[in-house]
């Protein structure tokens, strides 16, 4: 008798050990939305085999773009959204993670040209005292080792707290201050200036002080020298965990073996401006050709040929890439990184993003005046991969051969 | 909260003044609990939602000496981390329990077992190039556990009496529910409970 009761508990216990949350039903027409783009490039078949190739190989879904003389194409691949078999368009919004941060630099540097800051002021300047106690070397480092990665600071990712308290309550915003509160009095990690290391609170901070210079909020910045100006009407800057019907869900492959599960809550939990900004790839384009165009409605002044000219630092450069890729970051400059192609013309200006649920891509190649952006709404794990091998291999390829 | 349990265990303390000498052994009860999990050491970190388990327990006294006992259970538990993961686990706990006269029950509690953890939402898995949702049967993993509590015996004249615990409890998980790149994983366990003397 005892032994039958204790099999019946044993029973209810894993009987709802197995409960897991149905996915929410949607309907098709949520993700609607309008392009009216017309692919002219002649390699565009090629191109949409290339992204097809890529969702077989494991990426959910995907959108990816090139303009370039020889003509346009845009195409999407796969499924914006998998429980509801909703196909990914090429106008679908996605988080495009730190692609943001360029987004942020350019805030920074139109506030430059401005004469508002200078690059070589110190941050301390532009943020409270009582904040910048609380921030190691903040009379030191200078906007330019914020922009280029050479602060020497702790980044809020390497706070094993910031771990904790994310996946003990993963649909809670971080805030910015949040974000800084992981890296208070905490030790550098080199000299500001000695070494550069991709440091994500490098942006929250520069966030924070084109707020304090403007006195307006980083959605108030992006949307009127940015979002407006360029006419991206599909990108905005999100500050709440509140997530638009129409952005593509985000899945993460956790565990390494192709087997995803939906992450977009907690890729909506950063908040800042060093990854909050969704978009999609028509919009990132038009983003990207203005930033290296100088009068191109963003930056007017000869800095945007410095972009991505990388200062040498006296130590390590971690912002190098280490393997053997065709195409590979060779360092970063002014908040964007410096691409070296497998031939000198095949160099590119650009800025990666990655965050849980989705991975996303801008670059332009000056030689071929190229344009390329992608998005993928899938990290982590073997889709990791699956991104590096397709940027650091088959990119070059794809566009040049 | 370290120093609310130091305060609970210093009361207990200070209100104990002789011991009782009943005999308990062969005894065997049932107990149950309610708790909530967090990953990291603190039981409740500030602003977190709940994130709700319960147990039950089969327990046999299998030492008696004075007021210390030893009791092993064999103990089911079952919580869910939010969208993360949900766990249910089986394991053998011995624990060392000093019931006092009046009433006042201290104890320390290891454990060891075995933990499946499950996701807590629909996984897709790729079949002909194309997700699907696709049923996911989790993951194997050991448990270790050690906690520490104490707890208030009514009836303790009767046949059966009843004990109200709150313990703190810790697991270490591996490998880690979440990501492979984590070996090891530590959750806490701050739980209140009733265990019933059956007899």
């Amino acid at each position: 008798m005892k032994i039958t009761y204790f099999l019946f508990v044993l029973t209810i216990f894993f009987s709802l050990a197995a409960c897991v949350k149905e996915p929410a039903i949607v309907v098709a027409t949520v993700y609607d939305c309008e392009n009216t783009l017309e692919n002219t490039h002649p390699k565009s078949d090629l191109f949409d085999a290339f992204i097809k190739d890529r969702v077989v190989d494991g990426l959910p879904g995907m959108t990816m773009l090139i303009d370039s003389p020889e003509g346009f194409w845009a195409g999407a691949a796969g499924y914006a959204d998998l429980p509801n078999q909703i196909p990914m368009q090429v106008c679908n919004i996605s988080r495009i993670g730190s692609v943001t941060k360029t987004f942020t630099a350019t805030l920074i540097l139109q506030l430059v040209e401005a004469g508002q800051l200078e690059l070589d002021d110190v941050m301390s300047q532009y943020l409270s005292p009582d904040l910048a106690n609380k921030i190691t070397n903040s009379d030191k480092i200078t906007i330019q080792q914020l922009l280029d990665h050479t602060s020497g600071l702790a980044d809020f990712f390497d706070n094993i707290q910031y771990s904790l308290d994310y996946f003990n309550n993963p649909s809670q915003p971080i805030s910015a201050m949040e974000e800084l509160r992981y890296i208070f009095n905490q030790p550098a990690k080199f000299e500001p200036g000695t070494q550069r290391k991709y440091t994500n609170i490098n942006f929250v901070l520069l966030g924070i002080i084109a707020e304090n210079i403007t006195g307006k909020t980083g959605a108030t910045l992006y949307q009127e020298r940015i979002f407006q100006p360029l006419g991206m009407t599909n990108t905005f800057f999100k500050q709440d965990t509140n997530i638009p019907k129409a952005v593509v869900r985000g899945y993460s492959d956790e565990e390494g073996n192709k087997v995803l599960i939906d992450r977009t809550e907690m890729a909506f939990a950063h908040t800042s401006m060093a990854g909050g900004i969704v978009s999609n790839v028509i919009d990132l384009k038009k983003y990207m050709q203005a930033v290296v165009t100088q009068g191109g409605g963003l930056l007017n002044s000869a800095i945007v040929n410095d972009l991505n000219v990388v200062l040498p630092t006296p130590e390590k450069d971690a912002t190098q890439s280490t393997k053997d890729y065709s195409f590979k970051n060779a360092g970063i400059g002014l908040g964007w990184f410096n691409l070296k192609g497998n031939t000198p013309d095949r160099n590119a200006i650009g800025h990666g993003g990655s965050m849980r649920g989705y991975q996303a891509f801008i670059a332009y190649f000056p030689a071929t005046k190229t344009t390329l952006c992608y998005l993928v709404n899938g990290n982590d794990g073997q889709l990791d991969y699956l991104e590096d091998e397709m940027r650091g291999y088959e990119l070059m390829a794809l566009l040049f051969e | 909260m370290k120093n609310i349990g130091l305060l609970l265990l210093c009361l207990v303390a200070i209100t104990t003044h002789s011991f009782a000498q009943t005999t308990q052994a062969n005894k065997t009860s049932l107990s149950f609990s309610i708790f909530n999990e967090n990953f990291g050491l603190s039981p409740f970190p500030q602003g977190n939602p709940l994130h709700l388990g319960g147990t039950v327990a089969i327990a046999f006294t299998k030492k008696q000496n004075g007021i210390y006992r030893k009791v092993h259970h064999i103990e089911l538990g079952y919580f869910k981390h939010e969208s993360i993961f949900q766990a249910a686990y089986l394991a053998w706990k011995p624990q060392y329990e000093w019931q006092f006269h009046n009433g006042f029950q201290l104890h320390g509690i290891t454990g060891l077992g075995y933990l499946h953890a499950l996701p807590s939402q629909t996984t897709f898995v790729q079949n002909d190039g194309i997700y699907a949702a696709a049923t996911n049967l989790g993951k194997p993993g050991g448990v270790a556990s050690v906690g520490f509590g104490l707890g208030y015996q009514f009836g303790k004249n009767k046949e059966t009496p009843v004990t109200l615990f709150a313990r703190q409890e810790f697991l270490l998980i591996a490998p880690f529910a979440i990501n492979e790149s984590f070996p090891l994983g530590v959750n806490s366990l701050l739980k209140l409970g009733v265990a019933l003397q059956l007899f």
